[in-house]
This record gives C-alpha cells, sequence and structure tokens, in this order.
C-alpha cells in the first residue's frame, strides 16, 4: 500500500473527526446521566420539604389548640377568685409587651420592594445589589424602635425580642418563616413621629433609596398587627433574685 | 484503505479516552466536528473533479475550526446563538459537496452502462 502526503493529512483529519465525535457522544451520555442524578436528588430534597413544611402545619395547629385551652383556663380561673383577676391583667400587659396578644392602634407601614430594573439579566454582583437583603430590613426596624414604636411585624410575621432576621439564599428568613418581596413592615406608634424618623435626610430609608429599591411608606389611623405564632421557650434564662 | 485504519484509530482512542468533555465546552467540539467534516466532504468533493489542494485542505481545516469556535464563544459572550451561522453554512457546504460527489459518481455509472448496452 503506497501512502503519500495527501493520504497521511485526510487520514490525520479523519482520525481527529472520528475521536471526536466518540468522545462527544461518550460526554453526551455522560452529562445527561449526571443531569438525571441531580433531578432525582432535587425531586428527593423537594419530597422532604413538602413533609417538613406539612409536619409544621400540623404543629402549628397543635399550638392554637393549646393556645386556646389556655383561654378556656384563664376564664375559669378568673371566675374563681378576684385575686386571680389581678394576675391576669399582670397576665394581660406581660403578653402585650412580650408581643404574645394582636395588637391595633394608629401607625404606618413602609413598602419594601426590589429594584425591578435591574433584577432582570445583569452578573451576580447587580443581581444582588438589586435585592432587599436581611440588612436593609434590620436597619428600618431597628430605626422604628427607636422611634417609638410599640409592635412591629413584617408581612405578618411579630418582631419579638428574640425575633432574627436573616438572610437564605434568595428569600429571608424572618421568625423562621421563609419571606419574599414585597416586605410590608408594619408598626404602631405615634404615626407621624414613626414617619418623620423613616423620612430624615440621610436616613435609613434615603440609604435604601440609593440602591434604587421601590418604597412606599403610609400612615394609616388604625393598623392590626398579629401576635407572635411561634413558640418561646426560655430555658436558660431564669429571673435572677433581687 | 488508509482512511479506514485512521477511522477505526480515532474511535478506538475516543472509547478508551478517560476523560469526557464537561457540558460547557461541548457545544465547542460539536462545532469543531463539523468544521472537520466540512473539510473533509470538501476535500472528497476536490478529490473527485480532480483539483484538490493540500495547503488549501490544512488551511481550511485550521482555520474553519477555530472561526467556528470563535463564533461560539462570541455568541456565548453575547447571549446569541451564533454557532447557529457556522452550524447553517457548513451544513450547506456539507450537503453542496455531498451532491458534487453523487452527480459525479452517478455520471460515471452511467457511461459504463452506455458502454456496456452500446456494446
Amino acid at each position: 500500500m503506497k501512502i503519500n502526503k495527501v493520504q497521511v493529512f485526510v487520514g490525520l483529519a479523519i482520525l481527529l473527526l472520528s475521536f471526536l465525535v466518540t468522545l462527544q457522544f461518550k460526554s453526551v451520555r455522560v452529562n445527561n446521566a449526571q443531569n438525571l442524578q441531580k433531578n432525582v436528588r432535587m425531586d428527593e430534597l423537594l419530597g422532604d420539604l413538602k413533609r417538613q413544611q406539612e409536619l409544621n402545619e400540623d404543629l402549628k395547629k397543635q399550638i392554637d389548640a393549646y393556645q386556646n385551652d389556655i383561654a378556656k383556663f384563664r376564664e375559669e380561673a378568673v371566675q374563681h377568685s378576684g385575686y386571680s383577676e389581678i394576675l391576669l391583667e399582670q397576665l394581660n400587659r406581660a403578653e402585650l409587651i412580650a408581643g404574645l396578644v394582636d395588637v391595633k392602634g394608629p401607625g404606618i407601614t413602609i413598602t419594601l420592594n426590589d429594584n425591578q430594573n435591574r433584577s432582570a439579566g445583569g452578573n451576580a454582583l447587580n443581581a444582588s445589589e438589586s435585592l432587599i437583603h436581611d440588612e436593609d430590613i434590620r436597619r428600618v426596624i431597628n430605626e422604628l424602635c427607636a422611634a417609638g414604636a410599640e409592635a412591629i411585624a413584617v408581612n405578618d410575621s411579630r418582631i419579638i425580642s428574640t425575633s432574627a432576621i436573616r438572610c437564605v439564599g434568595p428569600s429571608i428568613l424572618i421568625n423562621d418563616e421563609k419571606m419574599t418581596p414585597p416586605y410590608v413592615i408594619y408598626a404602631i406608634g405615634k404615626a407621624d413621629q414613626l414617619e418623620a424618623a423613616m423620612n430624615l435626610n440621610g436616613g435609613v430609608i434615603d440609604n435604601l433609596k440609593v440602591w434604587g429599591f421601590t418604597i412606599a411608606i403610609e400612615k394609616h389611623n388604625e393598623i392590626l398587627i398579629p401576635k407572635y405564632k411561634g413558640i418561646v421557650n426560655f430555658s436558660s434564662a431564669t429571673a435572677a433574685a433581687e | 484503505m488508509f482512511v479506514v485504519i485512521c477511522a477505526i484509530i480515532g474511535v478506538t482512542i475516543g472509547i478508551f479516552c478517560p476523560f469526557h468533555i464537561p457540558n460547557t465546552y461541548s457545544p465547542y467540539v460539536a462545532i469543531v466536528i463539523l468544521a472537520i467534516l466540512d473539510s473533509v466532504f470538501g476535500a472528497a468533493s476536490a478529490a473527485t473533479n480532480k483539483t484538490f489542494d493540500l495547503n488549501t485542505f490544512i488551511s481550511g481545516f485550521i482555520s474553519n475550526g477555530i472561526l467556528a469556535a470563535l463564533l461560539t464563544y462570541l455568541g456565548k459572550k453575547m447571549d446569541v446563538d451564533l454557532y447557529l451561522v457556522a452550524l447553517i453554512i457548513f451544513g450547506t457546504r456539507l450537503f453542496s459537496n455531498f451532491s458534487i460527489i453523487r452527480r459525479h459518481y452517478l455520471a460515471e455509472f452511467g457511461t459504463k452502462l452506455k458502454k456496456k448496452f452500446c456494446n
């Protein structure tokens, strides 16, 4: 068999071609298999999540039932003696302060939404900059507290002394409840005072507006803030004797 | 014959190659495959017309592959499927080259038949 220069080069081209085709076939098969595995894992996790959510719902129902029981016991106790009436009054006041009862009164609502213009496309840094972060909400709440807000809630989740506001991926976790924008912050207090504190020149809202967030502040004569829905367990702290 | 041996060697290397191409780079390989396929078909059609030139083949083989891969990269960065350009051009040329080869052999076959029946 005589081999000339032309045959060598065409042969090399064919060699490369067949090599790449085989490699590509193999790669596509391997990659598809990997994607399938990822999907299976995702399905598993979704199933877990759903089960946990159902469990959560059940537990919430249980809390409601227990609270009903407490209310009944309380009524019974009041009917029995005058001393328990005083205790009840104290309990009511403590619950109001602790955020364990629904409250209503004058106040303001602050609606925060992500920067709508920048959320489409762009790189990861831009996407992060256009989102409202846990820190932003913490700052607003901090300012509201300083301005004399008596009760604060974010999207129906009551902020109490042990409330944590954390960032989990694309959403914000408040009192272990996942929140997505828009975030509506309710605050009961002297409405004018709260509004003025929010609108301070160079204040918290001014700082947030720099990022292009959609922010709306509204005053209301009466807003309702729900009670804290979770469970507060103090296992380490006990009252120190005076 | 030599070409067939080369093809078999290529497939063998491909099968026993210990690594695979990650998802990100498979479009590039696909487009380079098409570029080589185009070159090979171009060579075949040129050979049938007796106009084959080795330098044209080698330069076309290399530069077409690079240009196609570059277009794919550019397309990815600009979020436009630019590799489609290379895909369509290579595909069209593949078929036109194939038809040249087909016509050539069809004509050859035709003259052979004529000779047989005329004699």
